[in-house]
């Protein structure tokens, strides 16, 4: 069951008028995959995009806060609370708006961004991961991962905030797949169905592995297992 | 004047001859390249586990620092298909790696390694990305809390670190 959506591509968003648009973005992530009890949209009546956010919890206590800053223009801004630490991701400030939910059996992978009109990236070029990670006790909980765009990436789980170095990754159609998975190297917390694209003969879209069958979904450099 | 001939008249005779020639040309070539390189040699180190063998062989400037652990070449088992066989990773002075198994060779960009003893050890097996082979105990280290030496992973095994591969011991 893989899944993909794309809600905006470079949509020029520079006026309170498009509050609506912004609701509409915020409500079709909610209801794309089974966020913890708790996850809202805030939309005042008459409010402006500034005045609105949605909150979206991975596990009970640690969500994903989607909103947006003003620098003479609208830009996105991401928020990643745990019950102990936060972390604040922002993209440039700068108006157009590519925003996209993939999501499959294992997990969902959003595109929150906001760019300058020239910028071509594409919709599957995924920023933010949720799925099951397993910590070193053997326990199974939720966590999720903020990626950069120097493949470096931030996860977040209920027991803190662990910012990860970057890595190389390949794109070679000549090369065989290599995933390794996510890793949260402050605790050891492994996820079970989210890789780095080590090797790989494409990105930004479905792989389907001979080897094992197995079908994931592919940002820029990570991926998501079906 | 010439050599007096010699008859040779058994095989024993010959086997003799064949190895005093093969001892001085190899002490000849030894001594040669000792002396063209003398300073500019590295110590040859060899590390072992019962899963194979580091070593490091390189040549540099003798004023070049290099830790006598910073093995380049790796020897150890991969696998692929359930076919196990022998295979040699390089590791270069930039970080690329050079796979040669059974199959093929590769060469891959450092995936990336950090040395920060706060962090857990996160280890990747070497895989030859042109043939899917995959080494069994020999592994990038994209995290580990230390480097150039010997490291105990809790219920993981004990692994020999050289720079940013490592090589693992017996299981625990």
């Amino acid at each position: 069951m893989i899944e993909h959506t794309t809600l905006a591509n470079k949509f020029l968003l520079n006026s309170s008028n498009h509050a609506s648009t912004f609701i509409a973005w915020l409500n079709a992530i909610l209801s794309a995959y089974n966020w913890e009890f708790d996850s809202e949209i805030i939309a005042p009546s008459g409010s402006t995009p500034e005045n609105i956010y949605g909150k979206y919890y991975f596990t009970a206590d640690s969500y994903i806060k989607i909103h947006m800053g003003v620098d003479n223009n609208y830009y996105t801004v991401i928020d990643i609370v745990t019950p102990n630490v936060a972390t604040q991701k922002s993209t440039v400030h700068a108006p157009y708006f590519t925003v996209s939910v993939g999501k499959t059996s294992k997990g969902i992978c959003l595109c929150v961004y906001s760019g300058e009109s020239n910028d071509t990236r594409a919709p599957h070029f995924y920023n933010l991961y949720v799925g099951e990670i397993k910590t070193l006790d053997g326990q199974t909980t939720k966590g999720c991962i903020y990626v950069a765009d120097d493949n470096s990436y931030t996860v977040a789980t209920d027991s803190g905030i662990s910012n990860e170095a970057k890595f190389a990754s390949t794109i070679d159609n000549t090369k065989k797949t290599c995933l390794i998975p996510v890793t949260d190297s402050t605790t050891g917390a492994v996820f079970k169905n989210i890789f780095m694209l080590k090797n790989a003969p494409l990105n930004y879209n479905s792989l389907k592995l001979e080897d094992t069958q197995k079908i994931y979904l592919c940002g820029k450099a990570i991926c998501l297992e079906d | 004047m010439a050599e007096e001939f010699k008859a040779i008249e058994s095989q024993e005779e010959l086997d003799g001859i064949l190895a005093d020639n093969t001892k001085t040309v190899t002490e000849k070539v030894t001594a040669d390249v000792t002396k063209q390189f003398e300073g500019y040699i590295s110590p040859t180190e060899l590390g072992k586990t019962d899963k194979g063998v580091a070593f490091l062989f390189k040549a540099s400037n003798s004023s070049a620092e290099s830790n006598v652990m910073a093995y380049n070449f790796f020897v150890g088992n991969c696998t692929m298909n359930d076919q196990t066989a022998r295979g040699v990773v390089f590791v270069a002075d930039n970080g690329n790696v050079t796979v040669a198994s059974h199959n093929g060779i590769s060469t891959d960009v450092p995936f990336g390694t950090t040395i920060d003893p706060d962090r857990k050890a996160v280890l990747a097996p070497v895989v030859n990305t042109a043939t899917g082979e995959v080494f069994t105990d020999i592994c990038e280290m994209r995290y580990s809390p230390v480097q150039y030496n010997i490291m105990d992973v809790d219920g993981q095994g004990i692994y020999l670190c050289g720079k940013t591969v490592c090589l693992k011991d017996e299981e625990v």
